[in-house]
């Protein structure tokens, strides 16, 4: 194909396999490979949360304890996500496709909000299956990231 | 939607490759492009200094974890090219 710097329009073939590259090479700027650890640890670590506020009501050195863990994992995942997302590569100003994060965004708060709003009506209970489709559908993405990266 | 326009500087398979990668970013290090395109640093220097003559990359050097690196970026009239290139291997396909 190299001969075509000289002259010469692709075939439809060519074009198509040209394109393919093309693409192929955008996807793998715009998604650069994560850690395999990172999705399952946050996924856990999202569970957890969601876990400890299923606690109803803890009292004494339970409330404490469940307080103290909740802010140290929140701390975490906070710090996890920041230095996953943020660190210094030799990538500069990536397109992010904000259709995608802004979808993500808007599922977890609503995932995040339905226990907040619903928990003194139905019971501290609603943490748990809110946490656990929270949990699932971070680890799911973090399938379909990893496979389209080529770190499956 | 770009007009169509086949750029020959751009078809050359490395030289898309990197106009590709350098189209989803503001910019990227020499020595990132270097790892993906697998060539050697005198032939991916030839490539991209066509394209830097050409006006469509842009060459600075910044310093990141103490080290002085080489950034490579698109220039508008690199994007407008590239965007134009692809359209044109759009609609080439399509006459297939």
């Amino acid at each position: 194909m190299e001969t075509r710097d000289q002259g010469g329009r692709p075939t439809p073939e060519e074009a198509r396999a040209a394109l393919e590259t093309a693409n192929s090479e955008e996807e793998a700027t715009r998604n650069r490979p994560v850690p395999v650890w990172y999705y399952p640890v946050l996924a856990v670590a999202v569970f957890a949360l969601f876990l400890l506020n299923a606690i109803d009501r803890p009292e004494g050195v339970l409330r404490g304890i469940a307080i103290g863990l909740t802010l140290a994992i929140a701390l975490s995942v906070a710090v996890l996500v920041g230095r996953v997302s943020f660190r210094q590569t030799g990538y500069h100003g990536v397109r992010i496709r904000w259709g995608w994060a802004l979808g993500g965004a808007a599922i977890a708060a609503v995932l995040a909000l339905t226990p907040v709003l619903l928990a003194d009506t139905v019971g501290a209970w609603i943490w748990v299956p809110c946490g656990v489709v929270l949990a699932a559908l971070i680890a799911g993405s973090g399938i379909a990231y990893q496979r389209r990266t080529g770190r499956a | 939607m770009p007009e169509p326009r086949f750029d020959e500087l751009i078809h050359a398979p490395h030289r898309l490759r990197i106009c590709a990668m350098l189209s989803q970013a503001e910019g990227i290090e020499f020595g990132e492009i270097l790892q993906r395109i697998e060539l050697s640093k005198s032939a991916l220097s030839k490539h991209l200094a066509q394209l830097v003559d050409a006006g469509y990359v842009t060459e600075s050097s910044i310093v990141r974890s103490g080290y002085s690196r080489q950034l490579l970026a698109l220039t508008p009239a690199g994007r407008a090219a590239y965007a134009g290139h692809r359209a044109a291997l759009e609609r080439l396909m399509e006459e297939g």
